[in-house]
This record gives C-alpha cells, structure tokens and sequence, in this order.
C-alpha cells in the first residue's frame, strides 16, 4: 500500500457570513466534509466549478487559513496537534505556486530576492541562499542571467518558471499547483506542463493540481478529485473517471468539457441544467441533487456517504452505492 | 455554398500601431471571408492580431493610433472607406459584436432589460413593443424566469446570465453577423457548454454569421465551420474545421495540434514550440514564423512566403509547397 502524503479526515472550512447587523447566523461552506487521502509520488487533478471550494481546501492545506474542523494529517503528522516546530517545518515541505504569476511576484523586487525570501526568512545565510536560488533556476531551465531581472521584463511562461522556482526552492516534497497555466498560451502552457511532470519525476515530488481545464488534467495527473460546492463527488484513477464517471455531476462536468477533436462534436451529450448554486444557501441533503436527472427523494434529505468502488476509487452518491451492492 | 452567400470579406487588411519608434505591424495582409450562417473562428496566441481584426472590422480601435489599410467588404459596401455616421448604422444593426467580460459591457446602474431595451429603441420601435421585444429575447437566449429578469441589474445575474443578456443585446437587432471576442472565456465549462449550445441555435435559426475571436481549440473543435489560424498578425492558415484538426500544413498550425494536451502523460510528452514572438515593424519582409520554425531556410527570411492552396477551402502561407509532413 502507498505511503500517504496528505490525509484529509472530514475536514470543514466554514466562513461566517454576516447578515449585515453584525451578528452572523449563516456560513459559507467552502469545504464541507472532506476525506481524501494523497499518496507519496502520486499526481492529483482537482476539478470543480468557480465556487465549489478547490481554493479554499488548497488554502486548508497550506494553512493559509484555519479550519473549522476536522484533520490534516501531512507526512504522519497531524497539523491540528502540531507543535510550533513541527508547523513551521511542515511550511517547507509543502510549497504553493498560484495562477497568475504577474500578480504574485514582487515587481519591485529583483526575481534573485524572490526566490532568496524564502530561504532568508528559515535562517539560510544569503551566500548559500543565493546558490540555492541559482540551483532553483537551473531546475526550471532558465538561464541564471535572469536572477537580475525584474518581473516586468520576463513573459508569462518565464515568470510562471521563476514562481516554480520559488515553490522549490526549499525542497519541498508537496507542491500545490493552483491553476498553473491557465493564464498561459497553448505552446507555453505545453512547455510547462512538461516542465512540471520532469521536476516530479526527478524530485520525487508529489503535486495536487488545481484546475477547471479536464484536458489539462487529463494529460498530467495519475488521480482526479472532483469537487462540488464543498463537497468531494468522485475520486479515483484518471482514465477510470474519465472513462467511466460515477457520480452523475462528474458525467455532467466530462460532457461539457470542450473537445479537442472536432469529428467527436456529433456525439450525443448530456447536458447539464442550471448553474451551480450558492454555497450559502446549500441545498439540503445531496448539494447536488437540485441538477441531478436521477435525483430521488432521499436525495433530498440525506446526505450521501462516499462509496469506495475501488481501492483508489471514491463515489459520494446513492447510486454507486446501488450498483456495488 | 455558393458566391452570392458572402457575407463579409477582408482583402490584404493591414493595422499599424503607431509607437514610439515607427509603426507596429499588428495586422499584416487578412484576407479572408466569411459565409451567411457560417461560423468562422480566428484562433491564435495572445498577440497575434485576432482581437485587432475583429475590431479593426468595426472600426472600435484606439483612435488617432492606428492606420487600418486594405478593404472590408460587408454586403457590397467597403466599410473602411465609411464615415462615422455611416459606421453607426452598421454596428449593432448589421454587425453585432460580444466581448469576453460581459460585466465591462453592462452597466451597473440600469436594469439589463433596460440596457437591451435602449439598442431595439435606436431602430425607432414604440416603447412598449421594445419592451415586449427585450422579453421576447430574453426567451430567446433561454434566460430562467425572462419576465422577472428584465429587471434584474447586471450584479444580480451570474456570469452565464449576463452573457445571455449580450447575446440577446445583439441579437435584438436582428445582425447578419456576430462577432464574438472570447466569449467564454470568464465561464466555467458546464455555462461554456450552455452559451455554445445557444449560438449554435441561433445560427440555425436565424442564419446569423458568427466570427468567433478565441485562443482556446477545444472551443474551434467544438463549434467552428471553417478556421483561420493566425500567428503575429497574420493569417498562417485557413480551412475547414477538419482541414485544420486532421491535415495541419504549416509548421506553426502543426506544432499547436501537437502541443495541445490530447494525450495522457503515458504517451509522452507534449511538443513544444521554442523561442518567442519577433517584434512587429513593419518593414520587415520574411515568414514572421522563420525564427521559430525548424524547417526555415536563408529564404524564409528575406522573402515573404506565397499562399498556397491545398484545395479550394484549404490554404496555408508558407514556401514548402507540399505542407509541412515530418514532425519537427
């Protein structure tokens, strides 16, 4: 059996929502109940709708933000237990690299600062700082010129490479990858996307992809977790859910997702009604079943529990539960 | 399709931007045309020129800025030689045109029904038939609960909806053509799928011509007829959906298909295309592609390349003239 990276048991991010006389009485549930558990070495995808809570488990993760409840167990070690060591140790094993690089890297910094700060604020001294920001950017294939550079000089393929650079500075051994070429163009999105998986072959990382783009998806990740409104639907091997969704909002999600190749435009499609709905006023019981064509009453009271179909392959519906029995 | 169903043509369109330093060719030599009822995607990476065609088209560029050369040909008339006010009568009531962000194009102060209500007025419509007219196409572009909505302001709708509410802005008027500038490219793919399926019905049902602005080829492969590709403000190749997806001759086109993610990671890695864009002035002859390509020669570099036709709906510019075969 393969060795956990990530475990996640119920966890739970809610955000309160004020009714505007200061007194909250409603939450937002970004991350509503969720388990999964990422392997050492292993790729996973995470697919959603905007709005269905793939930034704030990323955030959850990192610790950017508390959570409401439930535990992130990170290499062994359960964060909510963590002492202040433990923690700030954990905060160079995992590294964040976000969707637009522009926005994130300091424009009035030189990219050789960008990448140091890291390393300065964990105690390196600057002399091997600076070798290890060289090191970095070897990594990623650029030229060690480019330290002197500023973040307006560079093209967005570039500043993507150096935000990479930055990730990996400290040897992480989890990189979550928020969206990491979508702001990109289809020939430097290619050149990142190899990029990305040599780097995890050769550091032996272990990467959770956030992002809307199934294609993209498709193409680099072992596992696919798909989220909706705070909940994880269906999770298991990549060709398995791609070629045999489970859960009807993954069918959905499969269906609508464009094509790459214009002769399967004929082919029948179900498409899906509605649009997602608000994760302040969730629907009771399934948060789906409002779109659900094979909604039935007990969807709408209770709701399901995930139903592992396979070693590595999770259903949160009904249905699977039918079918497996 | 025969002659008479042309709807709109370019012939050699050149925009320069004036900078600093002399002029920036943006747009070097478009020809192309398109059909009534026809949709047509301009597909390239950021830079290329697609978004200055289409509003070279309109005329809707910065002004004093640019100089737009060559002819538009929409139903007969040269757009390029009309004056403003002759322009007017064009946009919106010929040619409609939808943009990426439909909050940017809505205001936030009035209802979207209002807003579609104010174009339907401009053609001299009585109030109250306008106002039956918005609701009317508010059905139309299949908005939820049409009679409610029209009193909706654009922050109470979805993105989706608000996309709606620009399609039936422009279809309001009846255009013969749509030109739609990454018009999904703020939506998740489920509302993608649903604003498709909508123009793909309203081309069926009113034979309107689309000219469909996009970077993004699952798009092209999922809604376009026929497909020009372009790279650093020119036209490389032009064809038929399938002409581009299974036959790519230029070497720019046949790098794309192979750099898009089709594949899983198991089968390899992806190609990638090196180098980066030239910087555009326009006195520059030579393939605009020659630094990049694997196939160039000392030619491709001083010699700008002939358009070759690889059948009547098939071109691409380039000196090869069998089409790029190998992979590079």
């Amino acid at each position: 059996m393969a060795e956990a990276a990530i475990e996640l048991v119920d966890l739970k991010k809610y955000f309160p929502v004020s009714n505007g006389f200061g007194r909250s009485r409603s939450y937002a549930k970004a991350v509503d109940g969720i388990s999964l558990t990422i392997n050492k070495g292993e790729i996973v995808g995470l697919v959603g709708e905007s709005g269905s809570g793939k930034t704030t488990l990323a955030r959850v993760i990192l610790r950017l933000t508390d959570i409401t409840s439930g535990t992130v167990i990170f290499d062994g070690v359960d964060l909510s237990k963590a002492t202040r060591a433990q923690m700030k140790e954990m905060r160079t094993k995992v590294s964040v690299v976000f969707q637009d690089p522009a926005s994130n890297l300091n424009p009035r910094e030189t990219v050789l600062s960008s990448i140091m700060r890291p390393l300065v604020i964990h105690g390196i001294n600057r002399k091997d700082a600076k070798e290890m920001a060289t090191k970095a950017m070897s990594l990623v294939k650029m030229d060690a010129r480019y330290l002197y550079s500023y973040p307006h000089q560079l093209s967005g393929g570039q500043l993507q490479r150096i935000a990479i650079a930055r990730a990996l500075v400290m040897n992480p051994k989890v990189m979550i990858l928020d969206e990491p070429t979508s702001a990109l163009d289809i020939s430097v999105q290619a050149q990142i996307l190899n990029l990305l998986l040599d780097l995890q072959e050769q550091l032996g990382l272990t990467y959770l992809v956030i992002t809307h783009d199934l294609n993209v998806i498709r193409y680099i990740s072992d596992r696919i977790a798909v989220m909706y409104l705070g909940r994880l639907v269906e999770f298991g091997p990549t060709q398995e859910v791609l070629d045999n969704p489970r859960h009807p909002y993954t069918k959905g999600l499969m269906a609508a997702s464009p094509i790459l190749n214009p002769h399967d435009r004929g082919r029948e499609k179900y498409m899906m009604e509605g649009e997602p709905g608000s994760l302040i006023d969730l629907p009771s019981g399934c948060h789906f079943h409002p779109r659900c064509p094979y909604a039935t009453e007990r969807c709408r009271t209770e709701a399901p529990k995930d139903v592992r179909i396979s070693e590595l392959h999770q259903v949160n519906c009904f249905l699977a539960e039918k079918e497996d029995a | 399709m025969g002659e008479n169903s042309e709807l709109l043509r370019l012939n050699e369109l050149c925009v320069d931007y004036k900078v600093k330093d002399g002029y920036l060719s943006a747009v070097r030599n478009v020809s192309f045309s398109i059909n009534r009822g026809e949709i047509f995607a301009i597909v390239g990476e950021s830079g290329c020129g697609k978004s200055t065609v289409a509003h070279a088209i309109l005329k809707l560029l910065p002004e004093h800025n640019e100089v737009i050369r060559g002819e538009i040909w929409y139903d007969g008339r040269d757009l390029n030689g009309l004056s403003e006010k002759e322009l007017e009568k064009v946009r919106g009531h010929e040619i409609g045109m939808i943009f990426q962000n439909p909050l940017d194009s809505l205001n936030p102060v009035y209802t979207t029904g209002k807003q579609v209500q104010e174009g339907i007025l401009l053609d001299n419509v009585p109030k109250a038939e306008a106002w039956n007219k918005v609701i009317e196409m508010y059905r139309d572009v299949k908005m939820p609960d049409a009679e409610k909505r029209v009193n909706s302001y654009p922050h109470e709708m979805s993105g989706g909806m608000r996309q709606r509410v620009m399609i039936g802005m422009m279809l309001a008027r009846n255009p013969r053509l749509l030109i739609a500038d990454e018009p999904t490219t703020a939506l998740d793919v489920t509302i993608e799928a649903q604003i498709l399926k909508l123009i793909r019905e309203l081309r069926d049902e009113h034979d309107t011509a689309v000219m469909m602005i996009t970077h993004n080829f699952g798009l092209v492969s999922e809604i376009a007829d026929r497909v020009a590709v372009m790279y650093a403000g020119e036209v490389v190749e032009i064809g038929t959906v399938f002409d581009i997806f299974d036959e790519p001759k230029h070497p720019y086109t046949r790098r794309l298909m192979q750099a898009l993610p089709r594949t899983t990671k198991a089968q390899g890695r992806l190609k990638t295309i090196d180098g980066s864009v030239p910087r555009l002035t326009n006195h520059k002859k030579g393939c605009r592609f020659a630094n990049r390509c694997a196939y160039a020669t000392e030619r491709c570099r001083t010699e700008d390349p002939p358009v070759n036709d690889v059948s009547p709906s098939h071109s691409y510019r380039c000196f090869s003239e069998q089409g790029v075969k190998e992979n590079g």
